[in-house]
């Protein structure tokens, strides 16, 4: 019964279903199925949704669904998976930069991060530099993720890693950027650690980072 | 105030000077492009900027140059002066400024875009609340009916006078916000048609007004460009509503329009159909980006030939376009053998040019060596 209700649940993952998502999420919860258990089936979804998006078979409206989706799902497990001390690869703090309101891409890297066993916390769009800093320090982060989706706001990712220098934790947190409006030569002259292409770039980059 | 309009007027008598040395003015090289005439001295292109920043001014902000609209005329014609390109055009915030007259907040930083503070279409009720912008009135619209007067008399014989606009989709996408209108699309899709039915309604009063001051209006829609909504989506909620945007344009003033879709050719699953709907639509022009011809940014890769002689059959100028990020990163000798590249495939039946975007930060010889090698592509294609 919760095999199948597990496998409904992926598919409407897959099928950006969210009000579904969440009611199957619910149930198996009330099951005793668990949590980690529930993650794992929505992760090994999110992966199919990437693997689709990757073919071109998907695009963004398919992600926005599929990602709403698996935060709606999150949602419900989420306090019981922190409760049973499951541990997050890292955690990581994402923001679109000051003057910059785009949220998409963001919105995706959020969620594919999370599929990926990261504890995220989404600052929201038009966030200023110090504001990065001060948030990265409030919640211990390993990693501050800046999105520049036009090109007259990359203009702000070096001043997010200088915020970063002044809040004298550069050092202690990895930095990486994106956006439709970057490319691996904004790294350097962001003062960047990393960049990535898509959300699954992201998500890899961040592994890299992190492991070193 | 004086002073910028002298400025434009010290700049424009330099470029006229220029100009009368060459062989034809961009406006004439430009009508070669779209009669499909090869007997053009070299490739016709040039650049849009979002920052003055961006062409070495920096006694302009950013703010300035999205609110006055002779700092803005001015910045278009020094570019124009400094980097000698073809085609300086009015290239304002086109996204925001029908939405903002319709009722949307924008934010006007410093020294970035204006930015939307808040989609005024939160509920479905609010779509009743809006009426249709007076042109003349409302918002930033007078600000752009100037700039395109302005522009127009000032340089409009030597190179026309290109206006981007917005175009039905996309100005959804600024009511409601793109997550908004990604879930209407699943749950309620009639709703989506009421407001693109609205935005439409906008959009035809703006632009006959634009043309009524003396410009070509390019509605531009990169919101309904792929990946950003899938094929079958652009089909029923894009496509429709462009097509009719130009009709009545063309009933306006007897000519077929430009419009910018951009991306997304290369990831469709049946490019050719895409396309030959696209050129379908009534638009004189179709972008087609760096991104698609060689695969980058997710994107994956077409065949130029191919694409070309879509195009040329069905009588739709090509425009090849590099990334920004081309022109952000160099080298020079990357951007001058993509120009020339492609100048081989597409120059030879005419109906080709190029544009791009000069992002903040560029090096000047990056934008110098894209020019350059414009000017270096000649006709005919040996």
């Amino acid at each position: 019964m919760s095999e199948q209700l597990l496998q409904t649940l992926k598919d409407n993952l897959i099928h950006g279903n969210i009000d579904e998502v969440s009611s199957n999420v619910k149930e198996l919860v009330e099951n005793g199925v668990d949590s980690k258990k529930i993650l794992d089936e929505m992760i090994s979804a999110m992966n199919v949704v990437g693997e689709k998006f990757s073919k071109n078979e998907y695009f963004l409206p398919d992600l926005i669904l599929s990602g709403n989706a698996m935060r709606a799902g999150l949602d419900v497990i989420l306090p019981n998976l922190k409760a049973t001390g499951a541990s997050f690869k890292g955690k990581v703090i994402l923001g679109s930069v000051q003057g910059d309101v785009h949220d998409v891409g963001k919105s995706i890297v959020h969620s594919t991060l999370v599929g990926a066993g990261y504890e995220v916390i989404d600052l929201g769009v038009d966030v200023a530099p110090e504001v990065f800093a001060q948030k990265a320090i409030e919640h211990g982060v390993d990693v501050v993720g800046a999105s520049a989706y036009m090109t007259t706001t990359t203009a702000m990712l070096p001043k997010v890693n200088e915020a970063l220098k002044e809040a004298g934790i550069r050092d202690k947190v990895k930095f990486v950027i994106g956006g439709a409006a970057t490319s691996e030569a904004y790294v350097e002259w962001a003062g960047a650690d990393g960049w990535g292409e898509t959300a699954w770039d992201a998500v890899e980059t961040i592994n890299n980072l992190l492991k070193k | 105030m004086a002073g910028y309009l002298e400025k434009i007027d010290e700049l424009v008598e330099k470029i006229r000077d220029r100009v009368s040395k060459e062989p034809m003015t961009p406006a004439q090289r430009a009508a070669k492009v779209f009669t499909w005439d090869t007997t053009l001295d070299h490739a016709f292109g040039g650049f849009a900027f979002w920052d003055p920043r961006s062409v070495g001014i920096t006694d302009i902000s950013t703010r300035e140059f999205y609110t006055d609209p002779v700092k803005m005329c001015y910045c278009q014609i020094y570019a124009a002066q400094r980097f000698e390109h073809d085609f300086p055009a009015v290239f304002a915030d086109m996204y925001n400024i029908d939405v903002e007259a319709c009722g949307t907040p924008l934010e006007y930083p410093e020294d970035s875009i204006p930015v939307i503070k808040e989609h005024p279409i939160k509920e479905k009720s609010d779509l009743a609340k809006l009426r249709i912008p007076d042109p003349y009135k409302d918002g930033r619209m007078p600000y752009l009916l100037e700039l395109t007067n302005l522009f127009s008399r000032k340089v409009g014989d030597l190179f026309g006078c290109s206006v981007a606009t917005n175009m039905p989709f996309s100005g959804v996408v600024g009511l409601r916000g793109y997550q908004n209108v990604i879930m209407d699309m699943r749950k309620d899709p009639l709703f989506v048609h009421e407001m693109l039915e609205y935005m439409l309604e906008v959009q035809i009063v703006f632009n006959k007004a634009i043309i009524d001051a003396g410009g070509a209006p390019v509605p531009c829609d990169a919101w309904a460009a792929p990946p950003n909504i899938t094929p079958a989506q652009w089909e029923e909620f894009a496509l429709p509503y462009a097509t009719r945007l130009m009709e009545a344009l063309k009933a306006h003033n007897g000519q077929k329009s430009n419009w910018f879709l951009g991306w997304g050719y290369s990831i469709v699953p049946d490019t050719e159909r895409f396309l030959r709907m696209f050129n379908a639509s009534g638009s004189g022009i179709c972008f087609l980006f760096e991104e698609d011809i060689v695969g980058r940014a997710g994107y994956s890769t077409i065949d130029l030939e191919k694409f070309y002689e879509i195009c040329r059959q069905q009588k739709v100028v090509l425009s090849t376009s590099l990334m920004p990020q081309t022109i952000f990163e160099g080298p020079v000798e990357r951007i001058e053998k993509l120009v020339t590249d492609w100048h081989k495939v597409c120059g030879k039946g005419g109906g080709h040019c190029y544009y791009t975007t000069v992002p903040l930060g560029s090096p000047p010889e990056h934008v110098e060596a894209y020019v350059r090698a414009l000017k270096n592509c000649l006709y005919p294609v040996e």
